[in-house]
């Protein structure tokens, strides 16, 4: 196995946790809409550990080995359209991750806590819409890398 | 986009929700035996849910837009080592699938609805997880460096 492949392995395995687990996730919260809250609060804290122990740290190993295999080869560059979609792509997902869908899925969850049902059915539904677009956003990507255009 | 980039782009695709939500389910099953009874069955539910109208459909998209791609491209052959881990791989997966999820995630459900926590089957459905995902990790090691090739 050249090194290359073994980056392009971990950087499969990174993206497919990541992607997968996320369109999965949002594939069961279509069915919360009427179960019990307490099935709901803790999918809403199984959701929170695994976007900030399993997403984001997939994210970061799907973009750092990306950027690895495009060093290593030489047919690859930064400029070349797939690349700059792939990048782009994650970098917005990652962001957005980070900066709106942990925090308020943790907000969701002490709501819950609270007894707070009604407002954090709203937090829950934010993070669903933006989610969903997320989920878009990370189906381009894949597109990206398997079709690459501009290479 | 090509024929063989379209098959290419819904396979990879179909073959991530497969992957990646059987590690999400995995980790979900590992989390659940330390959740109340009420998530527990909610969980469950879900996950068998997921099992009949998803990962099911995608086990026979994957083979098909992978079979048609090995078809569509004359250098690729069904005789070739990648080719043959990856056919046995989603068969094995597949055949866990049938055989194994499918009964154990209904009996899983019936039992906690029945009130029992059911801890020996979790810990069986979450061990044979660990191999099912294994063995598709061989896959996608198989469709990336395609040794044989």
């Amino acid at each position: 196995m050249s090194k290359f492949e073994l980056y392009k392995f971990v950087h499969m395995i990174a993206a497919t946790v990541w992607v997968g687990g996320a369109i999965t996730a949002q594939l069961i919260g279509l069915r919360l809409e009427n179960a019990e809250p307490a099935h709901r609060l803790g999918f809403a804290r199984d959701m929170r550990f695994v976007s900030q122990w399993i997403f984001l740290p997939a994210a970061l190993i799907a973009y750092g080995f990306g950027s690895l295999m495009i060093e290593e080869s030489p047919n690859f560059g930064y400029e070349q359209a797939w690349v700059t979609i792939g990048t782009a792509g994650l970098a917005i997902a990652f962001l957005t991750a980070a900066a709106f869908l942990v925090p308020q899925s943790r907000k969701a969850v002490r709501l819950m806590e609270a007894g707070r049902g009604p407002e954090a059915g709203a937090v829950m539904g934010r993070v669903t819409i933006v989610g969903r677009l997320l989920v878009v956003v990370l189906i381009v990507v894949v597109w990206a890398m398997v079709a690459k255009p501009g290479l | 986009m090509t024929l063989f980039a379209t098959l290419k782009f819904l396979h990879v695709l179909v073959a991530i929700i497969w992957v990646g939500g059987g590690i999400l389910q995995a980790i979900l099953i590992w989390r659940v035996r330390k959740a109340d009874a009420i998530h527990r069955l909610g969980l469950a539910r879900d996950m068998r849910a997921m099992a009949d109208k998803v990962f099911g459909a995608a086990t026979v998209a994957v083979l098909l837009f992978g079979i048609w791609m090995v078809i569509e491209r004359p250098a690729f052959a069904f005789g070739d080592t990648w080719i043959v881990i990856g056919l046995v791989g989603i068969v094995l997966s597949g055949a866990i699938g049938g055989a194994f999820f499918a009964p154990k995630g209904k009996a899983l459900v019936a039992r906690l609805e029945s009130g029992e926590s059911a801890d020996k089957l979790l810990g069986v459905i979450s061990r044979v997880a660990l191999v099912d995902q294994a063995i598709l990790l061989v896959v996608v090691w198989a469709m990336v460096a395609k040794p044989g090739a």
